[in-house]
């Protein structure tokens, strides 16, 4: 393991209830807020905690634009050559493909200047046939599934 | 682009296909080739008259895995295939068996090869890349092998895209980086049995600011000189070339930009057919499949669009 005793960080409180939440007539836009809930429990592939003890997601880094149809993620893995961005992006990149409607373009990058192979990262995760043939590996498939796991 | 997406009306091959990427007829349209991601190449033929009966009468296998593009050469003595494997496979018809030999494995690529197309009436081949670049390779006799004749570079990321205009004097690319870069066709000043295929390919003009995503195909039409692009950011734009090929630095309009898509455009692709007459008009479909799982079909004039069918 590259980085054995990785840093922890505060949890973020959980959503505060809404009067309007089970009112049908209400509309709620998507914002950062529910793109960050999305993600935020995702595991981590090496450690036994969660991106969002890890730092690896954060609210401020997630752009939303609804009526735009664009999320954007940026995420920072926690040493800058760690050889799991790719699978952490990946994994970013599924659970938003399986959770938000097909509307959104997203993108998911590496926050600058975190990690060393940040350009290569982000052209991988961004080439929708590189996706789509990582999803056909079944081990690669497995291990993405894990990290989505709760 | 599954087959399966095709009417009732005809023959769905979809069932003896492991997810099929892309395909194209070749010039006679009797035969069809399919490029697939179990990383082989399938040849169909029509055995009849009719559109319905389709045999698959050769599997090329050789590439370790996903096949990007395959296509037919203008002679139709060619068949040509690229994968993520970085290679271009060369196959050649023989006659005399009826089968495809593979006669060239071109390495010239770092990355992935994602496109193949090859020029409208000579044996000379073009392939994008996912190390940004474009080859263009022609057959040498004097080393009975295929030769790689230019290196384009200037794209800033994955080439997704290529066409020729009709002369073959231009090609366009389409690329990840959001522009559409047109590259003109130089002879050598010595002339030679290769002047058509050995010149300078430079780029004249760079399509940018229209695309606000990857663009993923690109298309020309050979009866009115249209270029058609499909994008990313779910558009289907047309360009008209506003001089005359011979200046050096060719300019483009934009005479249509359509966003009924709801998700990428993956493919473009003009059906053209020459007027039959004097007075009749030429026939132009401008065709776009996405991945909102519709294709649309629009009709065009001469100078542009008439009518969404």
């Amino acid at each position: 393991m590259e980085n054995a005793a990785p840093q922890l960080h505060k949890q973020a409180e959980a959503r505060a209830p809404c009067a309007t939440d089970y009112d049908d007539d209400v509309v709620d836009a998507f914002d950062a807020r529910e793109v960050f809930d999305l993600i935020r429990d995702i595991n981590d592939p090496e450690h036994p905690h969660t991106l969002e003890e890890l730092n690896v997601v954060q609210m401020n880094q997630i752009d939303v634009d609804d009526t735009g149809n664009a999320v954007r993620v940026q995420f920072t893995p926690t040493i800058p050559h760690c050889s799991m961005a790719t699978l952490i992006g990946l994994c970013i990149r599924v659970r938003l493909l399986r959770s938000l409607p097909r509307r959104f373009k997203v993108d998911v990058e590496i926050f600058p200047g975190s990690h060393v192979s940040r350009d290569q990262v982000n052209k991988q995760l961004s080439d929708k046939e590189r996706v789509a043939a990582a999803l056909e590996n079944p081990n690669l498939l497995q291990v993405v599934n894990q990290c989505l796991s709760h | 682009m599954a087959l399966g997406h095709a009417s009732p009306n005809f023959k769905d091959l979809s069932a003896e296909l492991f997810a099929p990427v892309r395909m194209r007829f070749s010039p006679t349209g009797r035969q069809l080739v399919t490029a697939s991601f179990d990383g082989t190449v399938c040849v169909w033929e029509r055995t009849a008259d009719t559109v319905t009966e389709w045999e698959c009468y050769a599997t090329l296998e050789g590439h370790e895995n996903e096949v990007k593009d395959a296509c037919f050469s203008a002679s139709g003595e060619y068949l040509a295939s690229c994968s993520r494997d970085k290679t271009v496979w060369i196959w050649e018809h023989l006659e005399d068996t009826d089968e495809y030999d593979c006669c060239s494995i071109l390495n010239d690529h770092t990355q992935d090869v994602k496109c193949l197309r090859w020029h409208p009436s000579l044996d000379l081949l073009a392939s994008g890349s996912y190390d940004n670049t474009i080859c263009l390779y022609r057959p040498d006799p004097d080393i009975s092998d295929w030769t790689r004749v230019a290196h384009l570079t200037g794209h800033e990321s994955t080439v997704w895209s290529l066409a020729f205009n009709a002369s073959g004097s231009l090609l366009a690319s389409a690329s990840d980086d959001k522009t559409v870069r047109i590259w003109k066709f130089t002879p050598p000043e010595q002339p030679s049995a290769f002047s058509g295929t050995d010149g300078t390919w430079t780029c004249v003009t760079t399509l940018s600011g229209f695309h606000t995503r990857s663009v993923y195909s690109v298309d020309w039409c050979h009866v009115t000189n249209l270029l058609a692009t499909g994008c990313g950011d779910n558009h289907v734009r047309v360009f008209r070339q506003t001089q005359v090929e011979s200046a050096s630095a060719p300019s483009f309009e934009k005479v249509y930009d359509d966003q009924t898509h709801t998700q990428d455009v993956n493919a473009v692709l003009w059906c053209a057919q020459e007027p039959a007459g004097h007075n009749a008009t030429a026939r132009i479909l401008l065709a776009s499949a996405s991945d909102d799982e519709v294709i649309t079909l629009a009709r065009f004039q001469e100078m542009g669009p008439s009518n969404c069918v």
